[in-house]
């Protein structure tokens, strides 16, 4: 909200702080101009303040809409007092409430300066002992000057031949338009507004993935203020044709390692694979288990329904077109190679930063298990109850 | 220069002093009668000559119905307009 007054007694800085407050507001940049006691050597008594009231308003309130096209801020209050304004006592209260105090902050002097500037109030320098003054600000009339001509030369630009001269919110549109194309609604300084703030996010984001990607190093500290364009240094990692790191997971134990063929672990009867694991006994040293098992899955195994199809879609996604191996867990070995390829060569495959943005330094907390130690016949008694309930299950 | 014209449309436009303006001139408002189509300029001239600001001539700039004016603009002026003398601002230091 704004909140715009002109008034003749005296200004509250705490009523006119607490106007603006808000919930949402981590920060209220106030702005107070009071009355000094000297100008020039002379000896000031008192201002004495003068206004074109209905356009001062008008102006205060431009000023308000100016910072809002320009900062992100919640409420604006600009409070002026007129008539005679004693030393020390205040006579321009701005304040200004935003989620952070950049924004606040920022806009408060472009406040201060805007007003001083383009805001029809005089103000008349009583001194003890010499003849009053009305006072010029330096700059005044040239800044005024040409804020009236560059809005002006917009207004004729687009209004173009028609008599009334006043400000417009929204233009006429030359071309017909079909209203249910038309989404947004809104005047032509709204929408200038949000394409800048718009862009300004994205920009924003952009740089904070820079940031992350090229700058987070031990040479150098993290720093919200460093782009990628300054501050970048390539640093090849292990295993990584870029600037990402790659983690691969070895395993240095399974079934590829130690020589069994995968496809020899087949599910024999889709209906009940865990039976197809505990034929698997492979610290059992007689090997002739494998062999009861092989026979059934020679040709590569089907599986459940639509592992095909599965596996079609992955390669189709990847870009793997030509033969493939018939056993499932080559394809399957082929899929994951290709994926690691393709991280390895470029982040923008796949999203790194989904979540976290940046957590290089993290690992997966592992909650601490209890660990208990079972007599086998404990276990055994697990293992067919487990058996039974699948074995229900399927049924 | 004084030209007359009795043809041409006149309006009779309210005039605003404020400040140092109102101090030459005596008065915080005032009437005249000009010629409703006229350019910036030719309203400052009158406006000045019949108020007596010359002094402060050269920092004038006048609103007309509550906007900010300046020699490029055009004016149109209509019966009852509002035209304000707006003398350089100071407002806070």
């Amino acid at each position: 909200m704004d909140f715009v007054k002109i008034v003749n007694s005296k200004l509250s800085v705490e009523e006119i702080s607490n106007l603006v407050s808000s919930p949402s507001c981590g920060a209220i940049s106030l702005f107070v101009g009071t009355t000094r006691d000297n100008f020039e050597n002379k000896q000031v008594v008192h201002l004495e303040y003068e206004a074109y009231v209905p356009m001062a308003e008008k102006a205060m309130k431009k000023v308000c809409e100016d910072i809002r096209g320009k900062w992100q801020v919640e409420h604006i209050a600009i409070y002026h007092r007129l008539g005679i304004v004693p030393v020390m006592e205040a006579s321009l209260v701005i304040a200004l409430s935003s989620p952070h105090r950049a924004e606040s902050l920022q806009a408060v002097q472009y406040a201060i300066d805007t007003v001083k500037s383009s805001v029809p109030i005089w103000k008349k320098e009583v001194y003890a002992s010499e003849q009053a003054e009305w006072k010029e600000n330096t700059e005044s009339d040239r800044i005024l000057l040409n804020k009236i001509k560059v809005e002006s030369s917009e207004e004729i630009q687009e209004l173009e031949g028609e008599e009334e001269f006043k400000n417009q919110k929204s233009h006429s549109v030359t071309t017909v338009v079909p209203p249910h194309f038309i989404q947004i609604k809104a005047g032509s300084e709204e929408i200038a507004r949000r394409i800048n703030s718009f862009i300004e996010r994205k920009r924003e984001q952009v740089n904070l993935g820079n940031i992350q990607d090229f700058c987070y190093h031990d040479s150098a500290p993290a720093s919200d203020s460093s782009c990628a364009r300054v501050d970048a240094l390539l640093i090849a990692r292990k295993d990584s044709k870029s600037h990402l790191r790659v983690r691969r997971v070895l395993n240095t134990w399974g079934p590829q390692t130690r020589g069994i063929d995968p496809g020899s672990m087949g599910c024999t009867n889709p209906q009940d694979p865990v039976s197809t694991l505990f034929k698997q006994d492979v610290n059992d040293e007689s090997s002739k288990c494998l062999e009861d098992v092989k026979p059934d899955v020679k040709d590569g195994m089907t599986g459940p329904v639509g592992l095909e199809e599965r596996l079609n879609n992955a390669e189709c996604h990847l870009k793997m077109h030509g033969p493939m191996p018939r056993d499932i867990y080559s394809r399957l070995k082929q899929i994951e190679n290709r994926i690691l390829h393709l991280e390895g060569l470029s982040p923008e495959y796949f999203q790194f930063w989904v979540n976290a943005p940046f957590k290089e330094e993290s690992e997966v907390h592992y909650r601490p298990v209890r660990k208990r130690t079972y007599s086998t016949s404990e276990l055994e008694n697990k293992l067919c109850a487990l058996e039974y309930k699948i074995s229900m299950k399927g049924k | 220069m004084k030209y007359v014209m009795a043809d041409i449309s006149a309006v009779e436009i309210q005039v605003l002093f404020f400040a140092k303006a109102r101090e030459l001139c005596g008065k915080k408002e005032s009437q005249l009668l000009i010629p409703s189509a006229t350019s910036y300029d030719n309203l400052l001239d009158e406006i000045v000559q019949k108020f007596s600001l010359e002094p402060i001539r050269d920092n004038l700039i006048l609103a007309i119905n509550e906007e900010y004016a300046t020699s490029e603009s055009e004016v149109h002026l209509k019966e009852g307009d509002q035209v304000a003398v707006i003398p350089p601002l100071s407002g806070v230091d």
